[in-house]
């Protein structure tokens, strides 16, 4: 690395803001900024607020800027990307239209499938047939696939997406029609399913490599842009794109397999939350990001956020299996409507809150944009939680007395409640769904959320944090400074990393080892030369591990392998530890029931160095607080006079009771009697329970 | 309204579900059958200390009927005071059960300090429960004891360890016992996360809250029911349909349906239908119960109230004794699952009447035949479920949805799956073109599979319908063209296989399953003639049926609509000359 360059830069495009996390790597100082989106130019819209950021650090003197985005998300939920075909097995033209037939809602007549990424007039069939074994059961037809071809270019089609049966198992025909669309057509854009996931289950496979033709032209076009402004101002080092797993890329790696780009902005704030776990060395953390219309939770042990093999993308009320299923490993993420504008209102004499959200626009009634529907952040501002002149560090000011009418003549009135009851009730609702949410995330892994420190952020995340810890019996909670922000300084903690996996379904016993350990073999080199065009030869770390289920059932994990390649002992090493890890997750082991293995995986990742947050400059031990309002704490018999401190005046080392608030631009902590807190080094509020 | 603050009411009742579904995640990740694993063939609930049905979890429909009967059957047998901390009671007794063996309930009670909270239950299909056929649900088993094992409630957990005399029977009379017993143990564990998650609710909340929070969710579950029954105009609606036969050479069967509503209040009677017959086709009356709610529900609540014995009370189910839809043991029932969707479809159609904005037009249907025999690869046996979901029927609005499950909720096994699994290689899955009853809004399309046999002597029990009585449209939307079920189909001599006949099949046979099409809603002439196109594009009509059935005319060379001859085949005068 040139020394010369002294910066790194963090840029994380969201819906409504943009966030910059700018590191300066002499003085260790980190600059966290805030811009809004503007959706009709993004590239612009970020440009002008990296002037305001940036200040007078010109962008050649970025050592490496990291960049998250929705673009990909955003172009799948608008179906707005490139006119794409698909070529699939003769008899198997509607594999992407039938889908896996579920029923989400199963009472709603009128019910809906999930609407796919390209109609049926662009999906066409080739005569050819593989066998789970990847054995040829009938031969390629050329003829089938240039007639096919001919028909989709006559379309208008610009991308291709090829997912025939079984080519996870054996990609060679996919591979052919590549080429014979290539001979036809050179600048065509081709997309295999077996590249992009050489996995079992056709609709998800087929889906993945449809989504990655879709995505690609566009997303190409954005990523380059991207590039040639920030080479236009003398950036000379390759712009990196955080993936859906959690690690970056270079837009090359990106460009040839934009699905990875999907789910990247959500996954920074996890990583942030992984970056502060290593710093402090946590090795059980739940991350928690409450923003204005979701909340996300993560699992992080061991300073690694816990994946998935698989996402989905366009989900209806967020329900799993609603959506398009993109089979590339990410950040596991379970997300429910609950967050900041998540509606509140009467069913069946109950409260209830979301899944819907008034969003950013109108937003609550107290944004007095028009919003009629009483808020989650309505609840908290007439509890006293949110300060009505300070709401993003007074960008907006709050209305209180359209959040009290609301609350009280949509839910305090029918349900013969006081104004602030009503208020609680939101609160304590609300609470109750995310509840059900970290429950989702531990409980159902097997995992205790006792164990856990709950790191809590997003703009409405500190505000709920301390309560929610509580009520689920976690002992401590971390909320860093910056709440609305961190994630921006995620992207700049993570790693470049790499996930392949490919399915080759075995019996865990001696014959897989040869077959096996070649699988591994590719998908080794497969790493390593994506670590090559990323510029990384070495300090790579691989991760080899494997979907293991007992024969018969159905639900994989997980199971690192011990070494590669792989010999009898390692086989018996790993069967011993998916016993383990079967008892740990369901109580109970079968260990005279035989193992079948189907996923193989490898992770490979180069660390560039862990981020090295900036330790707080000012200690102080004890504070005074900036003033004092009422806020509602049913432990304390109501409104009481509750002590409200300015976090960018503490300084580490401030011990601070509950009940207590505590505002900063970012977000507001709300500390709940019988909590203390403490700041710690890097700024971090600490709340424990006595 | 009783002394319970809202607040917590509210609390609670999202604990109950958020148990409920915690139960199913449970159930579903340790189950060994591909039916609960991918099929979510399963249900689970929570009843209260009176055995009344106060919260289900992920459920499929058919259960709806027994869940909220099946701990008082269980109380009938077991009463409380023999009940204990870890007991698990297996039922699978089709008359008090869900209407067919292999659904496997089990009910475990909860104990909060020696006080009885309430019961933890969940019900799943096993993939075998013995009798004649693969799979127990044979078409043309003449009685009960022909289908397989049966439990009346029986103790097989008791104080959390197992009776493992009761075990060895099931584990010696089923065909694929790892299977069955795997799944045994499952359902046992999914109880026990109910239990625990009831227990903290007791600890957080008090027993005598929680159980007034269970009380007060079925009376607002109730007047919730009742109000959205008297948005339905009173009156009596009637609707009839028929099952092509019920096995080889049998006649069709009836099913009629009088609707009545009145005073917030509806009776669905199924009386004129047909008698029970000597086959597998019967639907007890909780089954027949099941479906009956769940259309009313989907008819008015749908899913804002949530399942339990309060909204169930303001509906009333006759059948008569003796009757296809309330038969007298030992009917055999085995294979009963595919008369749901005419069950749900003949309600509609009656109600289509009354609430012609909220019914869908006839959808096409499932088919459930199964393949057994000998795996090569293994040496051991196999039997291979077959899952073959229709379409759903027009919507007043829009067209009805191609294949998706209509009333029910399977999820389909993906073909790469099957393929590793059971020794067949599918020839193709895929939409049938013409096969959606037309309309203002069509219907779902139909669906047709190939699957080829890598085994010999396959056992094939079919099993499905609509291939003499096609699904009908509404409002002079057109019906869905009937299904059928062919052997070797691209030979010179395919030969037709009887929609419940069971066939041995020879290594290489293929066996072509066809269902109907699902019926349209409105009459064709009025879809729009760009939706016409759009459908002839994507290859879901011919160009002769725009032009025939729709009146539209598309030119072939511009692939584009010819709105003059349009207008000339629908009769409508062009206004500018």
């Amino acid at each position: 690395m040139e020394p010369d360059l002294r910066y790194r830069l963090g840029i994380d495009v969201g819906g409504t803001f943009t966030d910059y996390a700018l590191h300066d790597l002499e003085t260790g100082h980190l600059t966290v900024g805030k811009h809004p989106t503007r959706p009709s130019d993004i590239t612009a819209g970020v440009f002008d607020g990296l002037r305001t950021v940036l200040a007078n650090c010109p962008i050649s003197d970025m050592r490496q800027i990291v960049h998250a985005t929705t673009v990909a998300s955003n172009l799948m939920v608008e179906r707005k990307g490139a006119v794409t075909g698909l070529l699939t097995t003769r008899g198997f033209r509607d594999v992407l239209l039938i889908q896996r037939q579920l029923r989400v809602n199963i009472y709603d007549l009128f019910l809906d499938k999930v609407q796919p990424l390209l109609l049926r007039r662009f999906i066409r069939e080739v005569d050819q047939r593989m066998t789970h074994s990847g054995e040829v059961y009938r031969p390629l037809d050329e003829d089938s696939v240039v007639q096919a071809v001919n028909v989709l270019m006559d379309l208008g089609v610009e991308t291709f997406a090829i997912a025939l049966l079984h080519s996870y198992a054996n990609p060679t025909h996919e591979r052919r029609v590549k080429e014979i669309i290539l001979d036809t057509s050179p600048s065509a854009l081709v997309t295999l399913s077996s590249d992009v996931s050489p996995q079992w289950r056709e609709y998800e496979r087929t889906s993945t490599a449809v989504a990655n033709a879709y995505l690609m032209p566009a997303v190409r076009g954005y990523l380059e842009r991207f590039r040639d402004s920030l080479q236009a101002e003398s950036y000379t080092r390759p712009l990196q794109v955080m993936q859906a797993n959690g690690g970056v890329a270079n837009i090359e790696v990106i460009n040839r397999a934009p699905v990875r780009l999907i789910e990247s902005g959500p996954a920074a704030g996890a990583l942030m939350a992984a970056s502060m776990a290593r710093a402090l060395g946590l090795d059980h953390v739940i991350s928690y990001d409450m923003g204005g219309t979701t909340a996300k939770v993560c699992l992080i042990e061991y300073g690694s956020p816990s994946t998935t093999s698989q996402i989905e993308i366009d989900r209806m009320k967020m329900q799993a299996g609603s959506g398009l299923p993109i089979s590339v490993p990410g950040i596991d993420l379970v997300e429910i409507g609950a967050g900041g504008g998540s509606i509140a209102r009467v069913e069946l004499g109950a409260i209830s809150v979301g899944p819907d959200s008034a969003g950013a626009n109108p937003g609550p009634i107290c944004y007095g944009a028009g919003g009629d529907q009483p808020t989650v952040t309505d609840a908290d501002l007439v509890l006293g939680y949110l300060n009505p002149d300070y709401f993003l560090g007074g960008r907006i000011t709050l209305n209180k007395q359209s959040s009290e009418r609301g609350i009280y003549e949509k839910l305090a009135r029918p349900l013969g409640l006081t104004l602030e009851e009503a208020a609680w009730g939101i609160h304590t609702v609300v609470n109750a769904n995310m509840t059900r949410a970290l429950k989702l995330a531990t409980v159902e892994r097997g995992k205790d959320p006792r164990r856990y420190t709950l790191v809590g952020f997003g703009g409405a995340g500190p505000v709920h944090a301390a309560r929610l810890a509580r009520e689920l019996g976690i002992a401590r909670v971390l909320l860093p400074s910056g709440a609305g922000v961190g994630s921006a300084a995620g992207l700049l903690a993570a790693d470049t990393v790499f996930d392949l996996a490919r399915t080759y379904d075995t019996l865990l016993e001696e014959s897989m080892l040869v077959p096996v350990n070649a699988l591994f073999e590719q998908l080794l080199a497969g790493c390593q030369n994506l670590m090559h065009e990323n510029g990384v030869r070495e300090n790579i770390e691989y991760f080899p591990s494997a979907d293991m289920h007992y024969e018969g059932q159905g639900f994989d994990i997980d199971v690192p392998l011990p070494r590669l390649p792989l010999d009898v002992l390692a086989i018996e090493e790993l069967k011993k530890t998916f016993h383990q890890k079967y008892a740990d997750t369901f109580g109970y082991a079968q260990p005279d029931q035989p193992i079948r293995a189907t996923g193989w995986k490898l992770r490979a990742s180069h660390s560039r160095g862990e981020f090295q947050w900036p330790e707080l400059e000012l200690h102080n031990s004890t504070t005074n607080p900036s003033t004092r309002r009422p806020a509602y704490f049913p432990e304390t018999g109501g409104f009481t006079d509750t002590p409200i401190y300015y976090r960018p005046i503490l300084g580490s080392g401030a011990l601070i009771a509950g009940p207590a608030i505590i505002e900063e631009a970012e977000s507001t902590v709300v500390l709940v009697p019988g909590s203390c807190a403490t700041v710690d080094r890097y700024g971090n509020i600490v709340v424990e329970f006595q | 309204m009783s002394d319970i603050d809202p607040v917590t009411f509210s609390v609670v009742w999202n604990g109950l579900v958020s148990i409920a579904e915690e139960m199913g995640t449970a159930l579903r990740r340790s189950a060994y059958s591909l039916g609960v694993r991918e099929g979510r063939d399963f249900s689970t609930a929570l009843f209260d200390a009176q055995g009344r049905l106060v919260a289900q979890g992920n459920f499929s429909p058919g259960h709806l009927g027994s869940m909220p009967f099946v701990v008082k059957n269980i109380l009938q047998v077991y009463p409380l005071d023999e009940l204990e901390e870890g007991d698990s009671i297996l039922l699978n007794d089709p008359y008090l059960g869900s209407g067919h063996l292999p659904d496997f309930f089990q009910v475990s009670p909860v104990f909060f300090n020696d006080k009885l909270l309430g019961f933890s239950a969940n019900c799943a299909h096993m993939v075998d429960v013995g009798g004649a056929g693969p799979g127990s649900q044979a078409v043309d088993s003449l009685d009960l004891f022909q289908e397989g094992l049966r439990f009346l409630p029986t103790r097989i957990y008791h104080a959390g360890r197992p009776n493992r005399e009761v075990l060895r029977i099931l584990e010696s009379n089923v065909r694929i016992p790892d299977k069955v017993m795997g799944d045994v143990r499952a359902q046992r564990n999914a109880n026990r996360i109910g239990e625990m998650g009831v227990i903290a609710l007791a600890q957080t909340y008090g027993p005598n809250t929680l159980a007034a929070c269970m009380d007060q969710i079925l009376d607002r579950s109730e007047d919730s029911m009742r109000s959205a029954i008297h948005e339905l105009p009173e009156g009596v609606y009637e609707a009839e349909d028929y099952f092509d036969d019920y096995g080889l050479g049998t006649e069709p069967l009836t099913i009629r349906i009088t609707v009545t509503i009145k005073d917030r209040s509806v009776t669905i009677d199924f009386s004129g239908s047909s008698p029970q017959t000597r086959s597998g086709l019967n639907s007890t009356f909780n089954y027949t119960r099941a479906y009956s709610y769940f259309t009313l529900k989907a008819l008015t609540v749908q899913d804002r109230v949530p399942q339990n014995e309060g909204c169930i009370r303001p509906i009333e189910v006759i059948a008569p004794e003796g009757s296809l839809f309330n038969p007298r043991p030992p009917a055999a029932v085995g294979p009963r699952a595919i008369m749901q969707q005419r069950m749900v479809d003949t309600i509609l159609l009656a109600m289509s009447k009354a609430a012609p904005d909220r019914v869908i037009a006839n959808s096409s249907h499932w088919a459930n035949p199964n393949y057994g025999g000998i795996d090569p690869a293994t040496g051991k046996p196999f039997v291979y479920y077959e899952m073959l979901i229709g379409g759903v029927g027009a919507r007043p609005t829009k067209d009805g949805a191609d294949g998706l499950c209509s009333a029910f909720n399977l999820e389909n096994i993906p073909v790469e799956v099957v393929e590793a699994t059971y020794p067949v290689l599918v020839d193709r899955l895929q939409f049938v073109t013409d096969s959606a009853g037309p309309g203002r809004f069509r219907g779902g399309a139909a669906m047709r599979k190939d699957v080829r046999l890598l085994s010999d002597e396959v056992l094939f029990s079919n099993l499905t319908d609509r291939q003499v009585t096609q699904p009908r449209g509404l409002f002079e939307g057109g019906g869905g063209p009937v299904g059928k079920t062919l052997r070797n189909p691209d030979s010179s001599d395919p030969e037709t296989l009887h929609s419940k006949g069971a066939y041995r099949l020879r290594d290489g046979d293929v066996v072509s399953t066809t269902l109907s099409g699902s019926g349209g809603y409105g009459p064709p002439t009025e879809r729009d003639p760009q939706k016409v196109l759009q459908d002839f594009l994507d290859g879901y009509i011919s160009i002769s049926a725009a032009r025939n059935v729709y009146k539209v005319a598309i030119n072939l060379d511009t692939m584009t609509l010819n709105a003059i001859e349009t207008h000339r085949l629908r009769g409508i005068k062009d206004q500018h000359g």
